[in-house]
């Protein structure tokens, strides 16, 4: 019978409830694993009595960028049910609620399932569907264009990546066409907070050792619903905080899930982390309760002179722009100092402001003064693993591209991407085919409608092609859609620092790509194929792969320890390598051969290591990332460009005066901010059904003493205005915000996806149908308004970051004619912001002003160069 | 034979909706209704601001108002098994009338008072939570306790003193959503939850602690078909 939901919810209850069947505890050698969720491996079905799955598949999840190792459940060809993968050390069998509505990115009904053409005028919406043959060859026409014009013109071919989890194959496209110009988003994201840590102590991510540490201080960080790692690390925070008695102390301008569920949550105003932070610091270096020895030994900078650097940041100047009081600065400062160990986490509070660079190395400085770097319950390295590239591997591209590596970012290592469309105006670049991967910059980014003007302008970007399966904002703006297989339909291969494990991974197929999608890094054989059809432009042979099967043995069957138990055929039957024991259902935990729970290693700087940097005692020793293996809390790096070397606050020019008095005027002027939820993320969830029906309007949060000032209840129409634009949205008051802060969720408000808009009723696009009986249902009112096309672009100077937090609004009751959705946004105004804050940049004039205490003769002049 | 109960530590639970959601793809559970989903909560005056999860999910009480409304107002569909769980015996229902069925599914939506019984849009046959009977036969722990990030839920035998369920119920402070003079306590036990949400004080009154009436989207659960409109009811007591 076909196992249609109808079907199986009759069939279920038949076999299951209405005959009343008791259950066969008999049948189970183990009862322990009945009583607690022990699924064993599921992946050998026949372990399970009475399986009634046609297979069971590892993948790995990608709805957001945590990358859960999950098992797919199939029946009669469709994936009916997903759960975690129980041999993945960090997932340990669970997923949280977006990775179990996963199918649904399989099965959304508006998902595009065949190449199309563009045949109106860009942004129409009028498609026209075509082969594969006919798709490929346009666009592989496109390249030779300008491959043929002759060297020196390849960086016209650029790429604006997303959430590229392609493990190379992209790199590999652009480096065989010999361009440059790829743009990622990383600096829509953590940018700066990478760059805050990676001169600091080598790599650009932490791993806090939640489930043994004592104290947390979060700055910024909602892990409890996103954030690095969120579901593995949301199951320690749980253990740590209820069974070893953590206490978790929340600095968040909003009640987040996790600021809600902490022990003390203190709604600092937007960007004063680093002042907190360095306040505590402080206090920590004058009260004695720093750990000498681990400053002196592992870090540059001696314990003395940091006391003095920190002498400035009083309890009293932080309490002056956060609003938390001197008293709690000092006793939080010492409770986190005594209690041990304790550990940090941010991601991405301090770091998505102007400056966020010294926010973050402000927050990373208590770890390291109280010796907590690399300790049982402490703030530890992150454990990577990594794999190969199929051989032979295309050289680096020769020149250097602007929009890439920007000359007046030198520091920016992961680029500064939402500053792109700028400078595609001003013609920093001429760009003849644009790519787009995985990104929906037309609408996640700040001035996304500035973004929308760009890529609609034929003589900026002459001709585009996506690699989406999403008709979105982004999409509708492109001239050919080459549609991507889901996560659950493709081939990649995966790694993560999400536990204290390291691991490798992979996606592969669960079921076949519906429809006429193909895989990614098959399309871009099939793109260099046609481009070089006989190998005589030297490209083909980097792309001689048999499939996505073929690429990923090619990147796995030869890893030491994989390779012995079978490589890729290992991956393919486990989804994840190394399985480092048993999950043990009564405890959760991974057991090793005892039965008790694995321990990671810790003191990995400590490690003796021949060709170690650091030299005691006669020995040498492993060190940190850096080029003396110790932390540098002084970076020379920052210094070389006129940046502060030590962390610093800077009071954003926005917000404070000189005199440190605020700048915001009356109540109804406060700072923006946005976020995520536990079920949405920054696209690609709204037209998931199962999460809309959750999560389905991103009113703005506003504090309930301030909506009270300005006559705003719950529910009214709200007019926002920013420097650059207004929206119209509802007011969702509350007690849980600052009240200097209003908070519109980034995550809602597409105009695209029958689920996404609740526009129920519409007809399905013309590029793929896949039924949905349930559309007629979706009970719910949609009321999204994306807040990003209001947002101006800053970039943090040293770091890159979008700062997405610092946004000077003013809120009021809705003017006359004010209709629920309405945003009106000037991109002559937002062209003026990216102006302003090049200003910042070492470049620019306002550099100097904000550092009148670095004293360096000479900066660097600009140059343009390729990246790392 | 064991007796099947739960155990939520809502100290270890975070909000994520992994269990409303496995629960629905577990038991394709259409749009508009749930067997068991999570509510948040705020409750206090900035900056001293709490969240509270409950998550809600049908008691499985001895002498169950839903079994007994089944019994009064139909043929007694719903039942409780030998091994303690609150079920449906669809087959009673089979060869009824449409209005018939509705009678009987009806009088047992009315009658609890944890909203946990509803009437599946798709079927229009009444439905609840079953603590996946269907996976416990092979098994396996019901599909929201196996997703749980925080390991806020824990399911097992309670007759077994050393499960781990019973052995969290013997060393805590354990409360019911339903008191148990009307029937509760028998199947669902939880640990560190508000008191003013517990024996059923998270649905009188209205959905939110705080005095405000917020009707905004984190707790959207409070909004949907299967809530709106409804009357939270305190069952007769029946001791």
């Amino acid at each position: 019978m076909d196992l249609t939901r109808r079907n199986f919810v009759k069939l279920g209850l038949a076999t299951g409830a209405a005959l009343a069947i008791e259950s066969k505890l008999a049948s189970f050698a183990n009862a322990a694993d009945l009583e607690l969720g022990g699924r064993g491996s599921a992946v050998n079905p026949d372990r399970i009595t009475g399986s009634k799955w046609d297979k069971v598949v590892p993948y790995t999840c990608l709805v957001c960028n945590i990358e859960d190792g999950g098992l797919a459940f199939v029946k009669n060809g469709r994936i009916k049910k997903l759960e975690g993968n129980d041999k993945h050390v960090s997932t340990r069998g669970r997923l949280c609620a977006k990775g179990n509505a996963g199918m649904w990115h399989v099965y959304d009904p508006d998902r595009i399932l065949y190449p199309l053409r563009r045949v109106g005028p860009r942004g129409s919406g009028k498609w026209k569907r075509v082969s594969w043959d006919e798709a490929i060859a346009e666009v592989a026409g496109k390249i030779k264009e300008v491959l043929d014009r002759g060297e020196g013109h390849q960086n016209e071919i650029m790429i604006k990546w997303g959430r590229n989890r392609s493990g190379g194959a992209a790199e590999r496209f652009m480096a065989t066409l010999g361009s440059n110009t790829i743009v990622n988003h990383t600096s829509i994201c953590e940018a700066s907070k990478k760059i805050g840590m990676q001169p600091t102590w080598g790599p650009d991510i932490e791993t806090p050792d939640f489930a043994n540490t004592k104290y947390i201080l979060n700055f910024g960080s909602n892990i409890l619903e996103a954030a690095y790692f969120m579901n593995p690390y949301s199951q320690r925070l749980a253990e740590g905080l209820v069974d070893n008695k953590a206490k978790l102390v929340t600095f968040d301008v909003r009640l987040s899930n996790t600021a809600g569920r902490s022990d003390e949550w203190f709604p600092i105003f937007p960007g004063t982390d680093g002042i907190v932070a360095l306040a505590m610091a402080n206090v920590i270096m004058q009260e004695g309760l720093y750990d000498r020895e681990f400053l002196d030994t592992w870090t540059n900078y001696p314990a003395d002179k940091l006391k003095e650097h920190l002498k400035q940041y009083t309890p009293e100047m932080a309490e002056r722009y956060s609003g938390m009081s001197a008293k709690d600065i000092r006793r939080i400062a010492v409770e986190f100092a005594t209690a041990k160990p304790a550990t940090t986490y941010t991601y991405r509070g301090p770091a998505k402001h102007l400056y966020g660079s010294y926010n973050e190395r402000a927050t990373m400085l208590l770890p390291i003064i109280t010796g907590n770097i690399e300790v049982r319950g402490g703030y530890c390295l992150p454990r990577g693993m990594g794999y190969n590239q199929p051989q032979p591997k295309p050289p680096g591209a020769k020149e250097p591209s602007y929009l890439s590596t920007p000359p007046d970012y030198p520091l920016a290592e992961h680029k500064v991407s939402q500053l792109v469309p700028f400078w595609i105006k001003e013609g920093k670049q001429k760009i003849s085919v644009y790519f787009n991967y995985m990104s929906c910059e037309a609408f996640t980014n700040p001035a996304a409608s500035y973004w929308q003007e760009v890529l609609s302008d034929e003589k900026l970007i002459p001709f585009s092609v996506t690699f989406s399966n999403q008709m979105n904002e982004t999409t509708n703006l492109m001239d050919i859609v080459l549609p991507d297989a889901s996560f659950l339909e493709r081939h990649d291969p995966e790694s993560m620092p999400s536990s204290l494990w390291p691991w490798v991974g992979i996606r592969q197929p669960v079921i076949k790509p519906l429809g006429e999608s193909i895989e990614f890094r098959e399309v871009l054989k099939m793109i260099v194929q046609k481009v070089d059809p006989d190998g005589s432009r030297g490209m083909r042979k980097y792309w001689e792969f048999k499939d996505g099967e073929d690429y990923l043995r090619q990147q796995f069957d030869g890893i030491a320890g994989l390779k012995e138990v079978g490589g890729y055929d290992f991956l393919k039957e486990n989804g994840v390598w190394p399985i480092y024991g048993k999950l043990d259902p009564a405890t959760g935990k991974i057991a090793d051969k005892n039965g008790l729970p694995i321990e990671p290693e810790y003191g990995l700087h400590r490690k003796e290591d021949p060709n170690g940097k650091v030299k005691m005692n006669g020995k040498s020793y492993k060190g940190f990332g850096t080029s003396d293996g110790k932390i540098h809390i002084y970076v020379d790096e920052y210094e070389k460009y006129g940046f502060n070397p030590l962390p610093v606050f800077k009071p954003h020019p926005w917000h404070w005066n000189e005199d440190g008095t605020s700048k915001l005027k009356g109540p109804e002027e406060m700072v923006m901010t946005t976020f995520k939820w536990n079920v949405q993320t920054q696209s690609r969830t709204q037209n998931i059904k199962l999460l809309s029906e959750i999560v389905h309007s991103n009113h703005a949060w506003m504090n309930a003493a301030t909506a009270g000032k300005l006559g705003i209840k719950n529910n009214d129409l709200i007019r926002i205005t920013s420097p650059v634009g207004y929206m119209v949205t509802k007011a969702r008051v509350t007690q849980g915000i600052n009240p200097r802060v209003i908070a519109v969720s980034n995550t809602l408000g597409s105009k695209f996806g029958r689920v996404a808009t609740g526009r129920k009723d519409a007809a399905p696009g013309m590029w793929g149908d896949i039924p949905d009986p349930e559309l007629k249902d979706l009970w719910w009112t949609t009321e999204g308004v994306n807040p990003n096309v209001i947002i101006p672009v800053s970039a943090d100077p040293i770091g890159g970051s979008q700062g997405w937090y610092d946004t000077v609004v003013k809120v009021e009751k809705a003017k006359a004619g004010d209709k629920f959705g309405d945003v009106k946004a000037d991109n002559a105004r937002h062209f003026e912001f990216y102006k302003q804050t090049m200003d910042y940049a070492y470049t620019g004039k306002m550099h100097r002003k904000m550092h009148p205490e670095v004293k360096v003769e000479k900066l660097p002049e600009p140059e343009l160069k390729k990246g790392h | 034979m064991p007796r099947w109960g739960m155990v939520i530590d809502a100290r270890k639970c975070i909000g994520c909706q992994a269990c409303t959601i496995a629960c629905k793809t577990e038991n394709d559970v259409p749009l508009g209704v749930w067997r068991t989903h999570v509510r948040f909560y705020e409750k206090g005056t900035y900056p001293l601001v709490r969240r509270h999860f409950l998550s809600v999910i049908c008691d499985h009480c001895d002498e169950a108002p839903c079994v007994d409304a089944s019994e009064n107002n139909g043929v007694g569909s719903f039942y409780k098994s030998k091994d303690g769980v609150v079920l449906i015996d669809y087959n009673k229902l089979k060869g009824r009338t449409p209005a018939q069925i509705k009678t009987e599914a009806e009088a047992a939506v009315e009658a609890c008072p944890l909203e946990a019984v509803f009437i599946n849009p798709m079927t229009n046959l009444p439905e609840k939570c079953t603590f996946c009977h269907h996976r416990l036969d092979e098994g396996l722990v019901p599909a929201c306790v196996q997703t749980c990030i925080g390991r806020s839920r824990v399911f097992g035998d309670l007759e077994d003193p050393n499960s781990p369920a019973s052995r969290l119920i013997a060393m805590n402070a354990t409360k019911t959503l339903m008191p148990e003079d009307d029937g509760g306590g028998a199947g669902v036990h939880y640990i560190g939850v508000d008191a003013g949400l517990t024996d059923h004080g998270a649905l009188e009154g209205g959905r939110q602690t705080d005095p405000q009436d917020f009707d905004n989207e984190i707790i959207s659960m409070s909004t949907g078909p299967q809530f709106t409109g409804r009357k939270p009811k305190k069952p007769a007591h029946k001791k």
